[in-house]
């Protein structure tokens, strides 16, 4: 199985490197292919809401950058996990223009999903997306935000496991290892 | 008294946006009221850099700031981030009142929630008094009309601006009654999920890409 790591890597100050090697290790160990997708590599223009993706070339960005390499690895993951600064409660503005990028993986048309209307996917659905934020400040209403955001994407996108980390610089080395352990050890005991 | 300044903030990357329409009926409502008013775009800031310096010097002087944002993947879209991440370190030069207003294309206008929370979690980390939040869904319906002219249709979304605009031209936060106002839906799920699925396939029809509208271009294998 595929994991896919979206990784907003361009706030030095945020300690999220070893979270990502405690991640990839912990994956790959488990037998999970990791590809790990830096912000700082990809060159992508924000979504502009055009709904090309929608209408006139049907799963697929009209704009030709890595927005369309994200929106690829993401349709043929089964396990999603962000890696962010948190922003007022939600994902960086680098991780979301990534992110924002996720439209042509649905279907413009309409279905009910626990009482509310979603789209359908256009793409088997995630087991897991999983959010590991970083705080540099310990905000606990952003981090409960940043928490119901997760449940939020979950739902859009039908997903078996929601879950959320938020770190902090009071969280040492191995707090941090042991979270991501136990997050991990939720996917692994998944049906 | 100094004239009152309201600088409405675009959060939508489109530039014949739903959010644009809730700006300027803001703008142009505080005008009328003898505010000193301006709507200037975050996504047009973050692309155009030389924009900058005067949002930037806006944002610092002004008496309220409104943002008018659509819901991009449950949250602001990347460009309004951006742009947020930003003015969060511009200190007012007096004390500012902010509001946001967040549309979804969804009839539920609870899914603009952790919209909303991003919004004030930002106020208060920028300094800035809170003064609510307007959750709006279905707001496609409007298709960039004129608010004055979906009356009929959302009689209540009119309303709901009207109580608004009276609560900010008094200094006031907006009454929880007037953000549980326009929460209300204006049609069925399904009806609305019905009118969206048409629209939809008209759209594609046009660009001949009716029969592609189900395509997975990156299906493994």
């Amino acid at each position: 199985m595929h994991a896919l790591i979206l990784y907003d890597d361009g706030r030095p100050e945020a300690a999220l490197d070893p979270v990502e090697a405690v991640l990839t290790e912990r994956l790959q160990a488990a037998g999970w292919t990791v590809e790990t997708l830096r912000t700082s590599a990809l060159s992508i223009r924000p979504c502009v809401g055009c709904f090309t993706c929608w209408t006139r070339t049907p799963g697929e960005c009209g704009m030709d950058d890595d927005a369309r390499t994200y929106a690829k690895a993401h349709a043929r993951s089964q396990l999603f996990v962000v890696l962010t600064p948190v922003s007022f409660g939600g994902y960086s503005g680098r991780t979301k223009t990534a992110l924002d990028h996720i439209v042509p993986n649905i279907f413009p048309t309409i279905t009910l999903r626990k009482g509310e209307v979603h789209h359908p996917l256009r793409y088997p659905a995630l087991r897991g997306w999983l959010n590991i934020g970083w705080q540099p400040v310990p905000d606990a209403a952003c981090a409960e935000t940043f928490a119901a955001l997760n449940v939020r994407n979950g739902l859009n996108g039908d997903v078996k496991l929601s879950d959320t980390l938020v770190f902090t610089p009071a969280d040492n080395a191995a707090a941090r290892t042991a979270a991501v352990h136990a997050l991990l050890q939720k996917v692994e005991a998944l049906p | 008294m100094s004239t009152r300044t309201f600088l409405a903030l675009v959060g939508s990357p489109r530039a014949h946006a739903t959010s644009q329409v809730f700006a300027r009926y803001f703008a142009d409502q505080l005008a009328a009221r003898g505010w000193q008013t301006e709507v200037l775009s975050l996504a047009g800031a973050i692309r155009k850099p030389e924009g900058w310096p005067a949002l930037a010097e806006r944002f610092r002087d002004a008496d309220t700031v409104g943002l008018c944002t659509p819901l991009y993947v449950d949250s602001l879209p990347a460009e309004a981030t951006l742009a947020l991440e930003r003015l969060v370190d511009v200190a007012p030069t007096r004390p500012q009142g902010f509001f946001a207003l967040v549309n979804c294309g969804f009839p539920e206008a609870a899914q603009n929630d952790t919209a909303l929370a991003i919004c004030r979690h930002f106020a208060r980390q920028a300094g800035r008094t809170w003064l609510g939040g307007l959750a709006l869904g279905g707001g496609g319906a409007l298709a960039g009309q004129q608010v004055e002219k979906t009356r009929g249709m959302m009689p209540h979304l009119c309303a709901a601006l009207e109580q608004a605009v009276a609560a900010l031209d008094t200094g006031e936060a907006i009454p929880a009654a007037t953000q549980a106002l326009i929460r209300r839906p204006f049609c069925p799920p399904r009806v609305y999920a019905l009118m969206a699925d048409v629209g939809m396939f008209q759209d594609a029809a046009k660009h001949g890409a009716l029969w592609r509208i189900f395509a997975r271009p990156y299906a493994a294998g």
